[in-house]
């Protein structure tokens, strides 16, 4: 008993009020890479198509854009300043990408990006994808950030590892 | 059954990743992918109905995960934990408050608030568990605190006996919850793994302390001289516990400093620098020389200091009451106010006149405030880094 409660005495001497302060940081961090890419319906290049991006980090923002005639699109990088605690936190943003279409609305791109930098999703590469309306969801992990899509985009998937 | 390390950090990192999904129904499909179907949402229909409950538990403070096992995880459940900024707010003011536990042991009051909250659900889906059912309660950061709560809650309340895995967890409860969760759980069921320079096990300040409260603990080694943000990543966790099994883990745990050890280093002429490793060895002095300082004195003080100042001041005089104990010819009470200087950077030599209460109040303070500048400094220069961004 003794021995321990020294130990804590000594614990508390060493961390003293270590968390007493807290520091804001000008430091911004991408939530969501600059993307660009194709957006297709039965292989046919998709134009006029409302793309909407939602990402949730500290709060969601959402932006978005219109494909050309070819069925082009693209959104630019989205950086967030972020408050630094002294308390170390994982960093975690909710990515959501839908298409408006003809009335109808398809879930294109759901996921959750853990790396600070900016194309962590595509392991440094630029974000280019194509999108198949009509594709089943695929289920990925990249460089451990899940996402679930329509996309494909030049990257090589983690490779799965069944640990139960 | 217990949970491998891998398999404890994968669901203590995937609770990060599931709270963050836009859509429900997408960390459903990501579940179901990522563990080939092997764990499921409680109440999954529900889920999919998005009334948003039970299995998935949001409170202003914590995210929780209520999760059956599946084909040959049946016969497990597991609750998982993940802080919010809130919590982190409330674990990072000054005014500590404590409350009772389920077993009435004092912890931290922000903690046990967040757990309370989610209780309501975390309730019924436990007792709805059929007997014999292995309960994991897991969580990383803030919510390993949160996880060591629950566990304690769920042995107390419950028929179930569960076991307990945290990664970087910081301190819950005092002395007493320790030992009394150490004891309701037995620490062969207490996984608390950590990285030597991982800065948030080393808070809140005393009196808290770690459960177990055995030496039985995970230590995990990383780099670096001083405690770092950086070795707190979830990620960096995975990366040090994979492939390796809880005996190999065990197996990296320095052994305990001797009390020979002690007094060679507090002899010893090298001067020390402020490093973890000079703060390892003079919290381990501190506590060998308070502990022979209360053998030679009787017990002076008693165990009830409630704040920080306190708690300085019923040490120094501890010390103050033991510096005439000798070891050979030299008190050791003096000897740990030389490397306690020296660390300070003080050069003045202190003889025995000197070193008064007041002298030794005033030495403890400063090394903590010392060792809070280190620690600063180490976050400032993190913080730079990111600013390349």
């Amino acid at each position: 008993m003794l021995r321990k409660f020294v130990l804590c005495a000594v614990l508390a001497i060493v961390s003293g009020s270590l968390f007493a302060m807290s520091i804001f940081d000008a430091g911004k961090v991408c939530t969501f890479s600059a993307i660009s890419g194709v957006i297709l319906h039965d292989g046919q290049p998709v134009s006029g198509a409302r793309v909407i991006r939602v990402t949730d980090y500290q709060k969601k923002k959402q932006d978005e854009t219109v494909t050309d005639s070819e069925g082009y699109f693209e959104l630019p990088a989205v950086y967030e300043r972020h408050v630094v605690n002294l308390l170390p936190q994982e960093f975690v943003v909710g990515q959501l990408i839908n298409v408006s279409h003809n009335e109808e609305e398809f879930k294109i791109w759901s996921g959750v990006k853990r790396k600070r930098e900016e194309n962590a999703e595509s392991r440094g590469k630029p974000l280019v994808v194509t999108c198949e309306l009509t594709r089943e969801d695929e289920i990925i992990k990249v460089d451990g950030q899940p996402f679930i899509t329509k996309c494909k985009w030049d990257v090589d998937p983690d490779v799965k590892e069944d640990i139960f | 059954m217990k949970l491998t390390p891998t398999q404890a950090a994968s669901l203590s990192d995937e609770v990060y990743a599931l709270t963050k999904f836009p859509v429900l129904e997408d960390a459903i499909t990501h579940l179901n992918h990522e563990y080939g179907g092997h764990l499921s949402f409680y109440e999954e229909n529900m889920l999919k109905g998005k009334t948003g409950g039970p299995a998935f538990i949001k409170v202003r403070t914590a995210f929780g995960f209520l999760l059956l096992g599946q084909k040959n995880l049946k016969g497990n459940a597991f609750i998982l934990f993940r802080g919010t900024q809130y919590l982190a707010d409330w674990l990072t003011n000054l005014n500590l408050t404590l409350s009772p536990s389920a077993s009435g042991q004092p912890v931290h009051d922000g903690f046990n608030k967040a757990f309370h909250s989610m209780l309501p659900q975390i309730g019924p889906f436990v007792r709805s568990l059929p007997p014999g059912t292995h309960v994991h309660c897991l969580g990383h950061s803030l919510g390993g605190a949160l996880a060591t709560i629950a566990a304690e809650w769920v042995r107390k309340t419950t028929i179930h006996l569960p076991k307990l895995y945290s990664f970087g967890s910081p301190r819950v409860g005092l002395i007493g919850f320790s030992e009394q969760c150490t004891r309701l759980l037995n620490d062969e069921n207490i996984f608390r793994a950590y990285h030597r320079t991982d800065i948030v096990p080393c808070i809140p300040i005393w009196p808290f302390v770690h459960t177990p409260s055995t030496d039985r603990d995970f230590f995990l080694p990383s780099p670096g001289l001083i405690p770092w943000k950086t070795y707190h990543d979830m990620a960096l966790y995975q990366k040090s516990v994979a492939r390796k099994s809880w005996e190999d883990i065990q197996a990296m745990r320095p052994p305990a400093k001797t009390d020979s050890g002690i007094e060679a280093w507090l002899k010893s002429k090298a001067v020390i620098g402020q490093t973890m490793s000079a703060i390892e060895w003079l919290n381990e002095a501190i506590i060998y020389v308070v502990k022979k300082c209360m053998e030679f004195a009787g017990r002076v003080i008693n165990f009830t200091a409630t704040t920080y100042f306190t708690l300085m001041d019923q040490l120094a005089m501890v010390l103050d009451r033991g510096i005439k104990l000798l070891v050979g010819s030299v008190s050791l009470v003096l000897l740990l106010v030389k490397k306690i200087m020296q660390f300070l950077g003080m050069t003045r030599a202190p003889d025995a006149a000197s070193v008064t209460h007041d002298f030794l109040r005033n030495l403890l303070i400063r090394l903590s405030a010392r060792v809070n500048d280190i620690s600063r400094q180490a976050l400032s220069a993190t913080l730079a880094d990111g600013r390349g961004l």
